[in-house]
């Protein structure tokens, strides 16, 4: 499947992280990889995007960066989900599960799709 | 090292700003990336333009990203390629990172980027100011002093009276102590009135001299010769060596073209009116006549100059003759022919009056002097407009000694007045309207004065800024409403001639019958071409009323209703000072004339009384 268009991307990047966020914390690299490969390459974004996304979500507080040494020795910024957003991903997937009933009620998608949070990793 | 261990305890500091570009070169020179990698990091770091603190930021997680990425397997060309464009990028992070930042810190950020661009506009304009005050140069067209002087250098010699009052100046000499300090102005009765008569008895040549002179057709004063000065003082003062010749330019301002000669002449027609009374004490008619009849002289020579200020001094001089007149009209000196004599003096001078019977003063030189300052301080476009430079104003407050002390301050603060000052263009239309409301108002009555208006109209140039581009202008003027007080001393100056010679005839009257008369139509057309109209109901002419003691000639008062003579006694024409030119509260009468009801309810005018 190609990539979502930027507007989509737009309004899905953000939901997408915040989603990937809540299972663990993950480094930059790291979520540029899982959105890619998770979502099948739909919501692949550019990794020069990717960083822009994170300091937004982390200036609104919706995420938190912390740096600290990986196993191999180096420094990695490994960003997790704060209670803000946390809130704002309930919020962001009742939206989006919404949005998706009524396009699926226009005849826009063929079935209901599973929640993001569902979607198997590969 | 010891930038390792900073960081380590404070690693987002500010403090990392002060380390700059080595810092950041340093730490992603550290992550030991290809070269190609290293610099794209670099790049994207300068094009965000962020702090330095924050690029290190950046460039701390985007070497940790390419490390990871390398980490993971890919080739160094596949991280770059999905990296994507490093412009974008660097304008992507940089707006996250400016969002990023405490509100109170963007806030500071913005509010000293719009003081820096604030002060810069706020120089530039300065700068432009300046620009256009100090390059902009005037045209100066005209020439007002050649073209005053021009009639006068015309003048056949033995026309020209000013030769013979210089000569008069040198004859009289020194004036003796006893008299230099209250002058000539004291009469009869007065501590000085001996040393008077002494000096003059003294000084026959030079009175005989100044009548002479008076009787000249034209004054002939050229404005441009100060030569005479130096004569004067040298016989005024002859142990006092005169000062230096003050050269004249070929085209000075017209502000600052010197009259000395009007005090002289004043002085002549004090020392002339002090004669006179000398005269009438010594019953010597002749001589008594032939002085008022040389004051009346100096009066219509100076009506003949093109300056205000000249006729304002012949109106001064011809009110001083008429009070020294006024001393001997009830008086057995003068015969029947005399007063005839006296009365074709009086008639004549200042000037004689237009058909409306009103002395129309010439006000253009009013109109000369502004002119001639905007020709020399404002630009000349070629069609009437232009706008406020510096010109010639520096040399001209040199001259007027009123230059500001400090040239950095006068310099510098000077070409901001531009931009309060209106262009050349208005400041002419605005004068064009004030000097055709003065026309207006100088052919009012003096039963009209409230409806004089052309001091606002004078004033409003002020409000253009006329003042504030040259401030010598305001000091001269003395004031608003130095039109209609102008107005106000030939309306007094009409309205005494108009009682003078309304006495004069009645006098002549009483020789002939051995009785005042008792209205005014006795004397119309014998001694009167007209009967003078009443100068505060110009519909009705001027009352006479004989009592047991005097006959006495009055005007109705601003209520314009006959008390019979009931009122102010004699306060409007009584000089309070003899011989100063202030010869009425003005204030007073402007008060009356503009709210007739502060006026007082019986305010008959009596103008002159002459005793039985």
């Amino acid at each position: 499947m190609s990539k979502l268009d930027r507007e989509l991307m737009r309004g899905a990047g953000p939901a997408a992280v915040l989603s990937l966020l809540s299972s663990r914390e993950m480094y930059g690299y790291e979520l540029v990889e899982q959105l890619d490969q998770r979502t099948d390459g739909v919501l692949k974004m550019g990794q020069s995007t990717l960083y822009p996304l994170l300091y937004n979500l982390e200036a609104k507080g919706l995420v938190k960066g912390v740096w600290r040494s990986a196993d191999s020795g180096r420094d990695r910024k490994y960003y997790h989900l704060t209670a803000a957003g946390k809130k704002r991903l309930a919020r962001d997937a009742e939206q989006l599960t919404a949005f998706s009933g009524a396009m699926k009620a226009l005849g826009l998608l063929a079935r209901a799709p599973a929640p993001i949070s569902h979607v198997p990793v590969l | 090292m010891i930038h390792t261990a900073l960081r380590a305890v404070m690693p987002t500091t500010y403090l990392n700003t002060w380390l700059s570009r080595r810092a950041l070169r340093r730490l992603i020179a550290r992550a030991e990336l290809p070269r190609p990698v290293t610099d794209l990091i670099a790049d994207v770091c300068a094009r965000t333009h962020l702090r330095r603190s924050e690029q290190l930021d950046v460039a701390r997680e985007l070497t940790a990203h390419f490390q990871s990425g390398l980490e993971s397997g890919a080739s160094m060309e596949d991280v770059i390629a999905a990296f994507g464009d490093p412009k974008r990028a660097a304008r992507s992070i940089a707006r996250a990172k400016r969002a990023a930042r405490h509100p109170t810190i963007r806030y500071l950020q913005h509010a000293i980027l719009a003081v820096v661009l604030l002060s810069t506009s706020v120089v530039l304009f300065y700068a432009f100011t300046l620009y256009r005050y100090y390059a902009g140069e005037p045209n100066v067209t005209r020439n007002y002093l050649a073209e005053i002087r021009a009639p006068v250098l015309a003048i056949p010699d033995q026309d020209r009276a000013w030769p013979l009052y210089v000569r008069a100046i040198q004859e009289f000499g020194a004036i003796p102590r006893e008299i230099a300090r209250d002058g000539f102005a004291a009469g009869p009765g007065a501590q000085t009135w001996p040393f008077i008569r002494k000096y003059l008895a003294a000084h026959t040549q030079g009175l005989a001299t100044l009548r002479e002179a008076a009787g000249k057709p034209v004054l002939g004063f050229d404005y441009a010769d100060l030569s005479w000065q130096k004569a004067a003082m040298r016989a005024r003062s002859p142990e006092h060596p005169p000062g230096m010749d003050v050269p004249i330019a070929d085209n000075p301002i017209v502000v600052s073209i010197l009259l000395p000669h009007l005090h002289e002449l004043r002085n002549a027609a004090r020392i002339l009116a002090a004669d006179a009374r000398i005269a009438a004490e010594d019953e010597d008619k002749q001589r008594y006549l032939a002085n008022l009849e040389a004051i009346f002289g100096i009066s219509r020579q100076l009506m003949s100059e093109p300056f205000t200020l000249s006729h304002l001094v012949a109106l001064a001089v011809a009110e001083l003759a008429m009070s020294v007149a006024r001393e001997q009209v009830a008086t057995d000196l003068l015969g029947d022919a005399d007063l005839a004599r006296l009365a074709s003096g009086v008639a004549r001078s200042p000037a004689r009056a237009s058909p409306g019977g009103m002395i129309i003063l010439d006000l253009e030189s009013e109109r000369v002097i502004v002119e001639d300052i905007l020709q020399r301080i404002f630009t000349d476009d070629g069609r009437g407009g232009g706008r406020l430079i510096e010109g010639e104003l520096g040399d001209i407050e040199r001259q007027f000694g009123v230059a500001l002390p400090h040239p950095l301050a006068r310099n510098g603060i000077f070409p901001l007045r531009a931009l309060a000052v209106a262009s050349r263009r208005k400041l002419q239309d605005q004068l064009d309207l004030a000097m055709a409301a003065a026309e207006r108002d100088q052919r009012r009555p003096l039963s009209a004065h409230a409806q004089r208006s052309c001091d606002e109209e004078f004033a409003k140039l002020t409000d253009l800024g006329l003042d504030l581009a040259f401030p010598i202008y305001a000091s001269m003027r003395e004031g608003d409403g130095w039109a209609g007080s102008l107005f106000l001393t030939r309306d007094h100056v009409e309205a005494h001639r108009a009682a003078l010679l309304t006495a004069i005839a009645a006098k002549r009257h009483q020789l002939a019958t051995g009785a005042w008369p008792t209205a005014l139509d006795q004397l119309v057309p014998r001694y009167l071409a007209q009967a003078p109209p009443d100068p505060l109901d110009p519909r009705s002419p001027l009352r006479i009323r004989t009592t047991k003691d005097a006959l006495v000639i009055y005007s109705a008062g601003i209520n314009k209703t006959d008390d019979n003579a009931q009122g102010i006694n004699d306060r409007w024409l009584a000089p309070p000072n003899p011989g100063s030119q202030t010869f009425y509260d003005a204030g007073t009468l402007e008060l009356w004339l503009d709210n007739p009801s502060t006026a007082p309810q019986q305010d008959d005018w009596i103008l002159i009384l002459l005793p039985n």
